[in-house]
């Protein structure tokens, strides 16, 4: 049990640091996605 | 049910009333942008890497998959958690390999019953999508029930009449926003859940643990579970090698590569090497999606657990959790409602009622798209014009959207929950996983053995409580049954498919 115990700690706090690391990126980063999908869509005109 | 008084107050219902305004008024405001029912249905196939999995987390990250992944790790303890793992693993495995996703970018697809179009024939596509959506509209069949049990236990709403208005009100606001955006709105909303929802779930993570203690929730498992909390492979424990053998084809394989709502994300991007991207990213979302609300089921277990005036609510005799579903549900709600201080509480549940509407929004628009795309146009021979096409997917969106009400608020099913997700979905999912892997692998696949392996997946209907019973399966579980059907839609697929060959395939 204390095995899996560890195991599940280490797991859990890694990927909840991973998780986060990867929300800011990835949050930050599709704005200017989110910009160039609107460029985009403007270049053709509104509906 | 248990009364409790909650720490949600004037202050959150502001914050929720705000945020849900916000969210609807991005989605109207995107109907500008569509002129085709490629923008509608796919946003143009122009989602670049990081929004692409933003809308691909934000979208599968669910309330009702907060609800029950919270209900697993309350009832398996630290064990549930390999769920999560082979969630996230798979996904990667997906990433990096291409395995379905990538060649079906690279066919053009917008759904997986076109796909059945292209490899086998227009009668595959037409019965494939009828199952999809009839399997799929079922599967969300009661996601409302499961939103009211959230709303009830972090509101303290109990009165049922007013969680049936608050609950008819959001799917109203849902359906108006995606009728009219399409996918244009359902990604920019998915982003705003992204973000709300990301940052939020670890923050609860940590005033969880904070709250509790780290020591006192993982006695406290040992407790309750004992070695079975955290031992997955312990066959008493509700899982099991057999069970982790299920999860790896259900939580891992279907629900990134062959789950319709998923799978429209992979069409959406606008390359191959955007799949392959938005899949390694997004391991770690599906990972989470399972593993911060498993975990918050947990802390709702040592909290309950160590509160001797609820315990009598959430556990027997023994001290084992009780079987009673509708409790174990609403374990989580409840917990934050006790934890939570007002107004993260408020932000918080606007995220979850947010991701609520947010897979509402996914899904009325994959299943109204697969009506209009894979069964109407192909049996009117494709002669409705754009126009027809973008009406009909959204009259589609209005009537699954009432027949959710119905079904979900009003009507009592009288039975388990997670059975009856579990075992609509695999009625899609076993058969269009043997013609996924079939036609995209295998030259020989034929149409008679499509036909075979759809009709084989609609078995996996035995695999529900009631059917199972009246049948007299009961000796078998539900995870025993899926992979039986899965195995079975293969060898019907590979028997079909050598015994009655395509003849395009003797020229």
């Amino acid at each position: 049990m204390e095995f899996w115990s560890t195991l599940w700690t280490v797991v859990f706090v890694l990927c909840l640091l991973i998780f986060a690391g990867v929300a800011v990126y990835v949050g930050v980063g599709a704005i200017g996605d989110i910009r160039a999908l609107f460029k985009r869509m403007e270049r053709r005109g509104p509906n | 049910m248990p009364s409790l008084p909650t720490n949600f107050g004037t202050l959150d219902w502001l914050i929720v009333a705000v945020y849900m305004a916000a969210t609807v008024g991005v989605g109207l405001y995107m109907n500008r942008y569509i002129r085709d029912m490629g923008d509608y249905i796919v946003a143009g196939r122009s989602l670049k890497s990081r929004l692409a999995v933003a809308t691909m987390i934000g979208s599968e990250l669910g309330l009702v998959t907060v609800m029950y992944s919270a209900q697993k790790g309350f009832t398996g303890g630290f064990a549930a958690f390999h769920i999560a793992v082979i969630a996230g693993v798979v996904t990667f495995i997906v990433g990096m390999t291409g395995f379905i996703v990538v060649p079906l970018r690279r066919l053009g697809v917008m759904t997986i019953p076109e796909f059945y179009e292209k490899r086998f024939s227009r009668g595959v596509r037409i019965f494939g999508g009828l199952l999809l959506a009839f399997a799929g509209i079922l599967n969300m069949g009661l996601f409302l029930k499961a939103g009211a049990l959230f709303v009830t236990g972090l509101t303290g709403l109990t009165d049922p009449n007013a969680v049936a208005v608050v609950m008819s009100v959001m799917l109203a606001l849902v359906i108006a926003y995606t009728i009219m955006g399409g996918m244009v709105s359902v990604v920019i909303t998915d982003y705003i859940q992204f973000v709300v929802l990301s940052f939020g779930m670890i923050l609860t993570c940590g005033m969880a643990v904070y709250a509790l203690g780290w020591p006192t929730i993982v006695e406290t498992v040992a407790a309750v579970h004992g070695e079975s909390g955290f031992n997955p492979l312990i066959e008493g424990s509700g899982f099991g090698p057999s069970y982790i053998m299920w999860m790896i084809f259900t939580a891992g394989l279907v629900s990134c590569a062959v789950w319709q709502t998923s799978v429209m994300r992979a069409c959406a991007a606008e390359s191959v090497e955007v799949v392959r991207r938005l899949y390694k990213w997004s391991s770690i979302g599906f990972l989470i999606r399972f593993m911060i609300p498993q975990f918050l089921g947990i802390c709702a277990l040592t909290y309950f657990f160590n509160e001797p005036g609820f315990r009598a609510f959430f556990f027997d005799e023994n001290g084992s959790p009780t079987a009673d579903t509708t409790m174990t549900l609403q374990a989580m709600p409840l917990f934050l409602s006790q934890i939570l201080p007002t107004g993260i509480i408020g932000l918080v549940g606007a995220g979850l009622l947010a991701a609520f509407m947010s897979t509402h929004d996914s899904y009325l628009l994959c299943w109204a798209s697969v009506l209009t795309h894979d069964v109407v146009a192909p049996a009117t021979n494709e002669r409705l014009t754009t126009r027809w096409r973008l009406m009909l997917s959204r009259i589609f969106i209005l009537i699954i959207g009432l027949f959710l009400l119905v079904w979900g608020l009003w009507y009592d099913l009288g039975q388990d929950l997670w059975d009856y997700m579990a075992v609509s979905g695999a009625i899609y999912f076993t058969g269009a996983f043997t013609l996924l892997l079939a036609g995209l692998y295998w030259k020989r696949a034929s149409t008679v053995g499509a036909y075979l392996a759809l009709i084989a997946g609609i078995g996996a209907v035995t695999g529900l409580g009631p059917v199972n019973k009246a049948l007299g399966l009961g000796m078998y579980r539900s995870d025993e049954i899926g992979l039986s059907v899965t195995a079975l839609a293969l060898v019907l697929m590979f028997a079909g498919s050598l015994l009655f060959p395509d003849r395009k395939e003797e020229v």
